[in-house]
C-alpha cells in the first residue's frame, strides 16, 4: 500500500479483491498518477482518464473500468474527497479532490517513486555500459 | 494529521452504512456519466451508435463487476454482505424447516451437552473463588488435617500475612421455632481478613471473636434470605445453634461461599466456640491427637509461594516438636510427617478427587457427541447443496466470487449453530444443576453456585463458531463448486465429486459413532455395574431416617432411651415390617469404629490382620435391611447392657478367626485382649461397608445396648422396611416430634442414599465425607485405630 514501506509502489493496491488488472501498469503506480492528477485540480473520474491518457501517452495503459475502483478505494482511504458538482455542459458530476492527508501520501510516495526510479535507472545504465 | 484521516474514513463509512441507496444511485451516475462521454467519444469516431453503445460497455470491462469491486473498496462491505448474507441465511434456513429443525435440536443438544459439562468443570475444578480478593496469594498446607495446637504453632511463626484454619460441621439450628440442620464454617479469627472478604451487612469474624470465644456467627448471604427472608434487622439478633445463643453479627456478601467448593456453610463461627456448641468434644482444641483441621494462608507480599515453602522446611520440624502428643516416641510416624505449600486460590472440595477424571471423561464423550452431531449435519448440508445447485450457478453467474459464495454458506451455518448455541445455553444451566441433584443426596448435599460466568460463555460461543465450521466448510467448499455451464443448464442432477467427500463423512460419521458407542458403554457398564452390585441387603423399601437427639440435649442413658422408645414407636406403625437402629448404616463412606479383635484358641495375629470393624445396632435392624443371616440368630431384648456380651459377624469375618470351624459358639474379645468375654450367636451376608470397590471388610456388629461409651453422645440411624414409603416417612416424623419437638429430622430411602454412594463412586472415595476440611464426625475412627 502506499503508506507503508518504500516498496509499497510495487504491490498493489487492490491485489486480491480485484477480479481483473490493469496489464501494463503497476497499480500502486497507478494510486500515485490519481494523487497526482486530482492534486493539480478537482476532476471528475472521465476527465481524469482523459488527463492520464493524454499525460501519459499510450504508455499507460488504464482501462475505463478499472479507474473507478482504483478512485473509490483512495476515496475511502481518506485521501481524496468528492463532491457533486455541475460540469460546463450541465451535467452532475462527481468532482474528487486531494485531501490533506492525500496531500502528505503523495509527497511521501513521490519521493519514494524519485528514490526507487532513480535508482532503478541507475541499475538500468549500468547494465548498459 | 493520523486522526484527521480517521476522522474522514470514518464517516465516509457512517454514510456509506446509512446512505446506501443514495451510495448506490452516485455510482451508477458517475459510471453512466463515463459511458456516455465514451458513446460520444465513439460516436464521434464514426461509429453507429449501436455499435458506440457496445464499444463503451466494453471499454468498462464488465460494467456490473466493476460496480462490485467499486463496492469491495468501501469499508462497509463486509457489514453489507453480512447482513446480506444473514437474510438470505434465515431465508434458506426456513425454505426447508424440517432439515433446518433436525440441525438445529442435534447442535443445540450437543453444545448444551458441552456446555453443562464445561460449567460443571469450571465450577469444581476451575473456578477461582468467587467474592475472594487476590486468590492467587492464597495458598494450603498439604496434605489432610492438623491439629489446633499445630495451627497456634504455626501462626506464631509468622510464615503468612494471615494463617487460617477452617474446617465444617453440622449443627442444629432452631429458628423462629423450627429446628433444622445446618452446615457451618469453624474458622479461625483471620479468615475474612485472609481472605479479603467484606461483609454485605455488619461486621465479620476477628481475632478478637476467636481469642474471647464469642458466641457470634456470619450468615452466609443465601442462608440470610432462606431463613431469615433477607431480613437487615437480624444483625445483633440471636438464633440458637445446638441449644445455645449465638448472636448475629454479619451477612458475608452474596457472591461469597466459603471456601469448600461444592458444600456452602449456612453460617460462619470462630473455631474456638465448637467445645461450647459440642460440648462431648470438649477438649478439641488442646488435644494434640485430634487431627481435623485444614490450613490454609494468605502469602507475605514479599514472599512468594516457593519462598514461603522454603521456610515452611525450616520451621516444620519445629512445629512438630511442640505440637506431638505427649506419648509421641521420637521414633514415631508422627515425626515423619511431611507437608508443603500449594496454591488454594481455586479452594478446597470434597468433589475433586472423586470428580475429576468422571468429568473430564464425560466431557470426551460429550465433545465426540458434538463432533458426530456436526458431521452428521455436514451430510444434510451437502445433499440440500446438491439441491441448490442451480440458485449457485446463478448468484456466480451475476457476478458473486466463489469466497463470497463460501461466506454466504457457512453464514447459514453460523445462524444455525448461534440459534442453537443460545438454546444450548438455557439447556446446559438446567442440565448441571440436574447432574447435581443426581449426585447429591440429604446424607450429603452438594450445592454447586453454576450461575454463568465469562469463561462458560466464552466456551460455548468457541463451541459454536466451531460447530459452525465444522458442520458448514464442507458443504461450503463442496456447494460453491459450480460448473456454469452445466449448473445453469440443468438443476440438482449434476454431483461429480460429491460423492467422494459425502463417502468420506459418511465414513468418519461411522467410526465417530463407533467410539462414542465403545465409550459410553464403557461408561455406562461400569456404572450399571455398580448400580447391579450385591450390596448384600436389599435397599427396596427401605427409609432411613436420622433423628438428631444429640444436638437436642439427649447425652448418655436419656440418649440411649430416646432412640429406643422411637424404634418402639415406628415399629407398631401400620405398614412397617420392621425397624432397627444402627450406628452407621451401610455403604457409610468411612464412618466406622475400628479395633484390634483376638478369638479364643486361636494363634494371635498381629498388624492390620488382627482390625475389624464394628457397628452397633439394635436386634430388628438386620431383618429391617433385609441383610440375609446365614446362621445363628440374630439380637434379642434379652441382649441387654448387663447380659453376657455377644456377637454377630460377617462372613468374611467368620473364616478369618475360624477357619472352617463353625463360629456360632465361639468367643472373641473385641479388645483384642485375652478376655475372651463375647460370643459369636450369627453370621451374616456381607454387606458393603463403606465402598463397593473395596474389598470385603471384616465386620461384626454388637448389640446397641453392650456398646461402647462413646454411643450415649452419638445419634443413630433408623432404618425401617414398610411397603408405604410415603406415608410412613411422615409418621416416623410425627413419632420423632411427639417425643420431642426440638429433635430435627432428616428421611431418605435407602436406596437413595445407596445410589448416592455409588454414584460418587470412582474407587477413591476419601475415609472421611471430607477430603481436606475433615468433618470431626470420622474423629472416632482416629480415636479409636489400633
Amino acid at each position: 500500500m502506499l503508506t507503508e514501506g518504500n516498496f509499497g509502489i510495487l504491490t498493489s493496491v487492490t491485489e486480491g479483491t480485484y477480479m481483473s488488472k490493469p496489464s501494463d501498469l503497476v497499480q500502486g503506480t497507478l494510486d500515485l498518477l490519481l494523487l497526482k492528477i486530482v492534486a493539480l485540480e478537482p476532476l471528475h473520474a472521465w476527465a481524469i482518464s482523459q488527463r492520464l491518457k493524454q499525460v501519459s501517452g499510450e504508455v499507460l495503459q488504464v482501462s475505463d473500468g478499472s479507474l473507478y475502483p482504483a478512485l473509490h478505494k483512495l476515496e475511502h482511504e481518506g485521501w481524496i474527497e468528492a463532491e457533486w458538482k455541475v460540469t460546463e455542459n450541465g451535467r452532475r458530476a462527481k468532482f474528487y479532490s486531494l485531501t490533506r492527508p492525500g496531500q502528505r501520501a503523495l509527497e511521501r510516495e513521490a519521493a519514494n517513486w524519485e528514490r526507487l526510479s532513480g535508482a532503478i535507472s541507475q541499475v538500468v545504465r549500468l547494465n548498459e555500459a | 494529521m493520523r486522526e484527521w484521516r480517521w476522522w474522514i474514513r470514518e464517516t465516509l463509512r457512517l454514510r456509506t452504512l446509512l446512505r446506501r441507496g443514495r451510495m448506490e444511485r452516485d455510482l451508477d451516475e458517475e459510471m453512466q456519466f463515463h459511458i456516455d462521454h465514451l458513446i460520444e467519444q465513439e460516436i464521434a469516431k464514426g461509429l453507429s451508435p449501436v455499435d458506440a453503445r457496445n464499444a463503451a460497455l466494453r471499454a468498462m470491462e464488465g460494467l456490473e463487476q466493476k460496480k462490485e469491486e467499486c463496492r469491495d473498496m468501501r469499508r462497509t462491505q463486509w457489514i453489507d454482505q453480512f447482513l446480506q448474507d444473514l437474510k438470505y441465511a434465515s431465508r434458506s434456513l426456513l425454505k426447508n424447516p424440517t432439515v433446518s429443525l433436525v440441525a438445529f435440536a442435534s447442535l443445540a443438544l450437543g453444545i448444551g451437552a458441552n456446555t453443562a459439562i464445561f460449567s460443571l468443570i469450571n465450577t469444581v475444578l476451575m473456578r477461582p473463588l468467587p467474592g475472594v480478593a487476590s486468590p492467587e496469594g492464597l495458598v494450603r498446607l498439604t496434605s489432610g488435617s492438623f491439629s489446633f495446637p499445630q495451627f497456634e504453632s504455626l501462626r506464631a511463626q509468622q510464615l503468612f500475612a494471615h494463617a487460617v484454619a477452617v474446617t465444617d460441621d453440622q449443627f442444629q439450628v432452631e429458628i423462629a421455632g423450627t429446628p433444622r440442620i445446618s452446615n457451618a464454617a469453624l474458622v479461625s479469627g483471620e479468615y475474612f481478613s485472609a481472605l479479603g472478604v467484606n461483609v454485605a451487612h455488619g461486621r465479620p469474624l476477628n481475632a478478637e471473636d476467636e481469642r474471647t470465644q464469642s458466641l457470634v456467627a456470619v450468615l452466609d448471604y443465601g442462608f440470610w434470605e432462606r431463613a431469615f427472608s433477607a431480613n437487615p434487622q437480624v444483625i445483633g439478633q440471636s438464633m440458637r445453634v445446638n441449644r445455645m445463643a449465638v448472636t448475629i453479627i454479619g451477612v458475608a456478601p452474596p457472591e461469597f461461599h466459603g471456601v469448600v467448593v461444592g458444600r456452602p456453610a449456612d453460617f460462619t463461627i470462630a473455631i474456638t466456640v465448637y467445645p461450647l456448641l459440642r460440648p462431648e468434644r470438649s477438649e478439641i482444641l488442646t488435644r494434640r491427637s485430634a487431627h481435623w483441621l485444614t490450613i490454609m494462608g494468605r502469602l507475605l507480599p514479599d514472599s512468594p509461594l516457593e519462598q514461603s515453602n522454603a521456610r515452611l522446611q525450616v520451621i516444620w520440624p519445629q512445629v512438630l516438636a511442640a505440637t506431638a502428643p505427649a506419648d509421641t516416641r521420637a521414633t514415631d510416624k508422627f515425626f515423619e510427617r511431611k507437608t508443603s505449600l500449594e496454591a488454594a486460590g481455586n479452594g478446597f472440595s470434597p468433589l475433586r478427587r472423586v470428580y475429576t477424571s468422571p468429568l473430564y471423561i464425560l466431557m470426551g464423550l460429550v465433545g465426540l457427541v458434538l463432533l458426530v452431531a456436526c458431521v452428521n449435519i455436514a451430510n444434510l448440508l451437502i445433499a440440500r447443496g446438491a439441491a441448490r445447485h442451480r440458485e449457485f450457478a446463478i448468484r456466480q453467474s451475476i457476478g458473486a466470487g466463489r469466497s463470497r459464495l463460501i461466506r454466504q454458506l457457512l453464514t447459514e451455518s453460523l445462524l444455525l449453530s448461534a440459534l442453537a448455541g443460545t438454546a444450548g445455553l438455557l439447556l446446559a444451566v438446567g442440565t448441571a444443576r440436574y447432574l447435581v441433584t443426581f449426585i447429591s443426596s440429604s446424607s450429603n448435599p452438594i450445592s454447586l453456585d453454576l450461575s454463568l460466568d465469562a469463561r462458560v460463555l466464552a466456551f460455548s460461543a468457541a463451541a459454536t463458531i466451531l460447530s459452525a465450521i465444522l458442520c458448514g466448510l464442507a458443504p461450503a467448499i463442496r456447494g460453491s463448486r459450480v460448473d456454469l455451464s452445466s449448473g445453469l443448464k440443468e438443476s440438482a442432477r449434476n454431483l461429480r465429486g460429491g460423492a467422494g467427500l459425502r463417502r468420506i463423512l459418511v465414513v468418519a460419521q461411522i467410526a465417530l459413532s463407533m467410539i462414542l458407542a465403545v465409550g459410553s458403554g464403557l461408561f455406562l457398564n461400569s456404572f450399571r455395574q455398580l448400580r447391579a452390585i450385591d450390596v448384600g441387603f436389599s435397599p427396596t423399601g427401605v427409609l432411613l431416617a436420622r433423628a438428631d437427639a444429640v444436638t437436642a440435649g439427649y447425652r448418655e442413658e436419656r440418649a440411649m432411651q430416646f432412640f429406643k422408645s422411637l424404634e418402639e414407636r415406628v415399629s407398631v406403625i401400620p405398614g412397617v415390617e420392621s425397624a432397627g437402629l444402627a450406628w452407621a448404616p451401610p455403604v457409610s463412606r468411612g464412618f466406622g469404629n475400628n479395633g484390634r479383635v483376638s478369638a479364643e484358641g486361636r494363634p494371635p495375629l498381629s498388624g492390620q490382620d488382627r482390625v475389624a470393624w464394628s457397628n452397633f445396632i439394635s436386634p430388628g435392624y438386620i431383618g429391617a435391611i433385609g441383610q440375609r443371616l446365614v446362621a445363628g440368630r440374630d439380637f434379642t431384648d434379652q441382649d441387654r447392657a448387663n447380659s453376657p456380651l455377644v456377637a454377630i459377624v460377617n462372613q468374611t469375618m467368620a473364616p478369618h478367626y475360624f477357619g472352617n470351624e463353625n463360629p456360632i459358639g465361639k468367643r472373641i474379645d473385641t479388645r483384642g485382649g485375652t478376655k475372651f468375654d463375647c460370643e459369636i450367636v450369627g453370621v451374616v451376608r456381607d454387606a458393603i461397608h463403606f465402598d463397593p470397590k473395596e474389598k470385603q471388610q471384616r465386620v461384626f456388629y454388637e448389640p446397641y445396648a453392650q456398646g461402647p461409651d462413646f454411643l450415649g453422645g452419638e445419634n443413630m440411624i433408623l432404618a425401617v422396611r414398610t411397603g408405604d414409603s410415603a406415608g410412613a416417612a411422615n409418621r416416623i416424623r410425627a413419632a420423632v416430634s411427639n417425643l420431642d419437638r426440638s429433635v430435627a429430622t432428616e428421611i431418605e430411602t435407602l436406596q437413595t442414599h445407596v445410589d448416592g454412594s455409588l454414584a460418587r463412586e470412582t474407587g477413591c472415595w476419601p475415609r472421611c465425607p471430607a477430603t481436606s476440611v475433615d468433618s470431626p464426625s470420622c474423629l472416632w475412627q482416629s480415636d479409636s485405630m489400633a
